[in-house]
């Protein structure tokens, strides 16, 4: 599976953009950062030798004039002042023809001004933690994620509570949402291999392939007791 | 609907030099002035003339601008000592509160191109001061007749 090459500047950021060089590093996008820091530029460069690393404001537009990054695919904005990514970012769209803008959001309140202004995405910490947080709170029976190595797959392992709707059910009369496939089930310690007239108990703990887009609609299969899937699987 | 406003409203952020002279000088033309300024000692800067409004702030927060009066606001002056600051409040108070009159400070002109043709004004002392400058030079160049040949 070729993946396109793309042209991708970053500006600001310091673990972020080491984590990003990173994960990017084996790929063969043409990768430029722009950092004000000149110490973290120079370990840049000796660590990543395929990225170009610039030492400079990225929101002066000669840096990015002599950057070369005009008609890039990608700029992503790591900075940690909400002024600075949005004026670099205005600066990639507007007079450097960037094709798509991807900004840091320090502030929560400022992601709706970031939409307005026309950023194409915004990430802002504060409300992706505050997602995990609501997802971990209503998921307390649910031990693990596990991704799969291409993501599109994941590998979960939940309690089945007391109240769950699957109690004394057999496996072939679960509605599970599409997408999702029971492996096996922990109870008392001993792995079972499911079979179609394999009742669920409480607290047994169930292992679940599913694809990552239904994961939600799973865990929920097991967990509401009101819940009703639409798509009966097994 | 018909009924013109008499007072103009100006609301300046950043207390600097700038700041405070442009605060007062609107101050002294009568209009309704609000300051706002994230440091006590800046607004200190005031002269004890200055009869408008002071708030102690950070004026890239929402919730200041708004209790500052952004939204009755007819000019806004993003005067702080920070050219991208200057330039996300003035973009602020455009998109989110359609303010007539935008003006922002900046050092770095270049900077001037982010704005342009988005009804936001810039000023940029440094090249005010080049071209006054400039002025000068001529002006006491050209009578003498040195530079003429």
């Amino acid at each position: 599976m070729a993946i396109k090459t793309r042209k991708i500047v970053i500006s600001g950021g310091h673990k972020k953009v080491h984590y990003l060089l990173q994960s990017l590093a084996p790929s063969k996008h043409r990768i430029v950062v722009i950092n004000k820091d000149k110490q973290f530029c120079k370990a840049l460069s000796r660590e990543f030798d395929g990225a170009t690393i610039i030492h400079g404001d990225a929101s002066e537009p000669d840096i990015l004039e002599d950057a070369g990054i005009a008609g890039f695919d990608l700029a992503i904005s790591l900075c940690n002042r909400d002024e600075d990514n949005l004026v670099i970012s205005m600066l990639m769209r507007d007079i450097f023809d960037v094709k798509r803008t991807v900004a840091l959001v320090n502030q929560p309140q400022n992601v709706e001004f970031f939409d307005e202004a026309g950023i194409d995405s915004t990430i802002n910490s504060a409300k992706v933690i505050a997602g995990i947080i609501e997802q971990h709170a209503f998921t307390e029976k649910l031990r693990s994620f596990t991704p799969f190595e291409n993501e599109e797959l994941m590998l979960v392992d939940i309690e089945v509570p007391e109240d769950s709707p699957l109690l004394s059910k057999k496996i072939s009369d679960i509605k599970v949402p599409e997408g999702a496939v029971i492996n096996a089930i922990y109870r008392d310690q001993k792995a079972i291999l499911p079979r179609s007239e394999t009742m669920i108990e409480a607290k047994d703990r169930l292992i679940i392939t599913t694809f990552k887009k239904a994961r939600q609609k799973t865990v929920k299969a097991i967990l509401e007791p009101n819940a009703k899937p639409k798509k009966r699987v097994f | 609907m018909a009924k013109t406003k008499q007072v103009k409203t100006v609301l300046v952020i950043g207390c600097g030099r700038m700041g405070a002279s442009i605060a007062s000088l609107a101050s002294e033309e009568n209009k309704d002035v609000t300051v706002v300024d994230i440091e006590e000692d800046s607004l200190k800067r005031l002269p004890a003339s200055y009869g408008g409004n002071t708030l102690l702030g950070d004026g890239m927060d929402r919730d200041v601008l708004v209790r500052a009066g952004i939204k009755q606001a007819d000019t806004i002056v993003a005067a702080t000592d920070s050219d991208n600051v200057n330039l996300f409040i003035g973009f602020l108070a455009k998109t989110l509160y359609q303010t007539g009159n935008v003006v922002c400070r900046l050092y770095d002109n270049s900077k001037q191109t982010v704005v342009e043709d988005r009804d936001i004004d810039t000023i940029c002392p440094p090249e005010l001061s080049v071209r006054a400058f400039k002025d000068l030079i001529d002006e006491e160049v050209s009578p003498d007749g040195h530079q003429d040949s």
